[in-house]
């Protein structure tokens, strides 16, 4: 039994009819575990601060929408819940259209609606009468806080249904300008046009879905197969590896003008004429914020001894 | 904006040839929006040299344009593409940065005044290295400090390394200088952007014109402009128009050109190991 992933109901007018979504894609997707590629240990992502490198959990983290570069609007989790489309469970048909009228690119994932217990025979008019109509249904309903478009129509006896895409989400041709739309403005010749054709002709047939499978999953699964079989599996090391330490490049640059200047480390560019300059060029920052001159001639102390 | 670039043709084409260029294109004027363009628009001429160059985030390759001649450049500026920014390295070896970049971006209050300070040490941390380093004006806010190296050598060893000079001038003098991105860090003080030195970034050109209220060039300048500036506390000594450019072109030449001669090697850093 297939689980279903939500239930609610189509309503329309005064009818209201239970129903169950089920997703009509089983994804056949090879998926690979990330590991290193030295003793197979397994990839772990951790959630970094840039600033300070160091870990945030999950409770630390509110959303932010970049508004220009690096500047952010923050966003929480309730100001988020607040405009939140409400938890309705209503299928709601809005429009019966024709299936010709809707292109293809509108669609986006399917799904089955299966009717739910005591709703089979209110179910079952519903299928028959679309059926009968050749209308497909277009709805609203929101799943997993989002608000959906959706195109209903029956099929061999049952409801499918799939999400669409709002207009506002499709790229128009002329948006994408020249890369798309051909801009070469010479005249085809009727010769070409026909040969183009006769062409087309000869590859016609009807359409048989099961006639096309994914080749690249099917040789990568036997790759997988093959590997697995003569044992080149890497197993991951359960203990935990020592940390070593990343070369520190910075340290080394560091030490290496030290060599040359002469100077302890840490005292950085602090020498000579250097300093003068700088000091000319912040006067006016040093005047403004006393924590900074102090922490300033801390560091030169340090640097003197 | 045709005829700066035709009269500034023989300095720039040198700098700009056989790289693959990203334009900034403002077809509605500066005052309007602009976009990148990566990718060498169909429609070019068939004399415009292109150079297919792999996308990873495409998933496939782009054809650059590449500025090889006065022509190109001609075609280039009248598709309104005010600003060039063309790559640290050739197409040919897309890997091999010719150069080391830095740009000095002041953060408000700090000024260009603040980055000629910033730029100075950059110029003396690289004497010390026993590196020539040649400033330019972004033609914006800021200054760029390039290091020609013209040898083989990659952006795994030119990032890593302009990182670690960005960090070591920050922690030298923390009051002024950052090396992190965050705009948040830089109020006041001076980025040290050394994340331009990736195979997927750009510089502005130098003597690209920039898309400001005034046709102000990013333009080459002697690191004696840079102490005359800092001295006086002028910006304007540091702020160059189309028209000075030419003029300064004429009369001193290419200030840039040791960037594509001269030939100099990183030095080799013993990658010490943190002891912390």
């Amino acid at each position: 039994m297939p689980r279903a992933i939500w239930s609610g109901s189509i309503s329309f007018g005064l009818l209201n009819v239970p129903v169950k979504l089920y997703s009509a894609v089983s994804r056949k997707n090879v998926s690979f575990r990330e590991l290193r590629e030295s003793d197979g240990s397994r990839i772990r992502h951790k959630r970094v601060a840039e600033a300070d490198g160091k870990e945030v959990p999950y409770e630390d983290i509110v959303k932010g929408y970049e508004i220009s570069p690096e500047q952010y609007v923050v966003v929480t989790r309730d100001e988020l819940e607040e405009i939140d489309p409400k938890r309705t469970r209503a299928i709601e048909i809005q429009d019966f259209v024709d299936l010709d009228d809707i292109d293809p690119i509108y669609f986006d994932h399917p799904y089955y609606l299966g009717p739910d217990k005591g709703a089979e025979k209110a179910y079952s008019l519903l299928v028959k009468a679309m059926g009968d109509a050749k209308k497909v249904a277009i709805a609203r309903f929101v799943l997993r806080n989002r608000e959906n478009l959706a195109a209903i129509r029956p099929a061999e006896g049952v409801l499918t249904m799939a999400t669409m895409r709002f207009a506002d989400e499709v790229v128009a041709p002329d948006e994408l300008g020249e890369d798309v739309i051909p801009q070469d403005g010479r005249k085809l010749e009727k010769r070409e046009i026909d040969m183009a054709k006769q062409l087309i002709d000869s590859l016609t047939s009807d359409f048989d879905p099961g006639k096309y499978r994914d080749e690249y999953r099917e040789e990568l699964l036997a790759l997988i197969d093959r590997k697995a079989q003569g044992k080149a599996v890497v197993e991951p090391v359960s203990e935990e590896p020592k940390p070593t330490k990343a070369p520190d490049l910075m340290a080394a640059l560091e030490e290496s003008l030290a060599n040359v200047r002469g100077e302890p480390l840490a005292a950085g560019g602090d020498g000579g004429t250097k300093t003068k300059k700088r000091s000319t060029s912040s006067k006016s920052r040093s005047r403004s914020k006393t924590s900074q001159s102090k922490s300033r001639s801390r560091s030169k102390a340090k640097a003197g001894k | 904006m045709i005829d700066y670039y035709a009269r500034v043709a023989d300095v720039i084409l040198p700098h700009l040839k056989g790289r693959p260029l990203t334009l900034k294109r403002y077809p509605n004027g500066v005052d309007e929006g602009h976009f990148y363009e990566k990718r060498c628009p169909k429609h070019r001429p068939d004399w415009v040299n292109t150079a297919p160059i792999w996308s990873g985030r495409n998933e496939g390759e782009i054809d650059y344009c590449v500025c090889d001649d006065r022509a190109t450049l001609i075609w280039v500026a009248q598709l309104a593409s005010l600003e060039l920014h063309p790559s640290l390295s050739h197409a040919k070896e897309i890997e091999r940065p010719t150069v080391l970049a830095f740009d000095l971006d002041p953060g408000p209050p700090a000024d260009i005044i603040q980055c000629c300070t910033v730029s100075l040490r950059l110029r003396d941390l690289f004497g010390d290295l026993g590196l020539e380093s040649f400033p330019k004006t972004s033609g914006s806010k800021g200054l760029q400090v390039y290091v020609p190296l013209n040898v083989k050598v990659s952006y795994d060893d030119t990032k890593p390394f302009a990182h670690a000079v960005a960090q070591v001038l920050e922690r030298s003098d923390p009051d002024l200088i950052v090396s992190r991105m965050a705009k948040n860090l830089r109020k006041g003080k001076v980025l040290v952007d050394w994340s331009q030195n990736d195979q997927h970034k750009t510089t502005v050109s130098v003597y690209s014109l920039r898309a400001k209220e005034h046709p102000t060039v990013s333009t080459p300048v002697e690191w004696k402009e840079v102490e005359r500036a800092l001295k006086r506390e002028d910006p304007d000594v540091l702020r160059f128009e189309a028209g000075d450019v030419l003029k300064r072109v004429d009369k001193q030449g290419d200030l840039f050109e040791p960037i594509l001669k001269t030939r100099q090697k990183l030095p080799a850093l013993k990658a010490a190991t943190e002891s912390a």
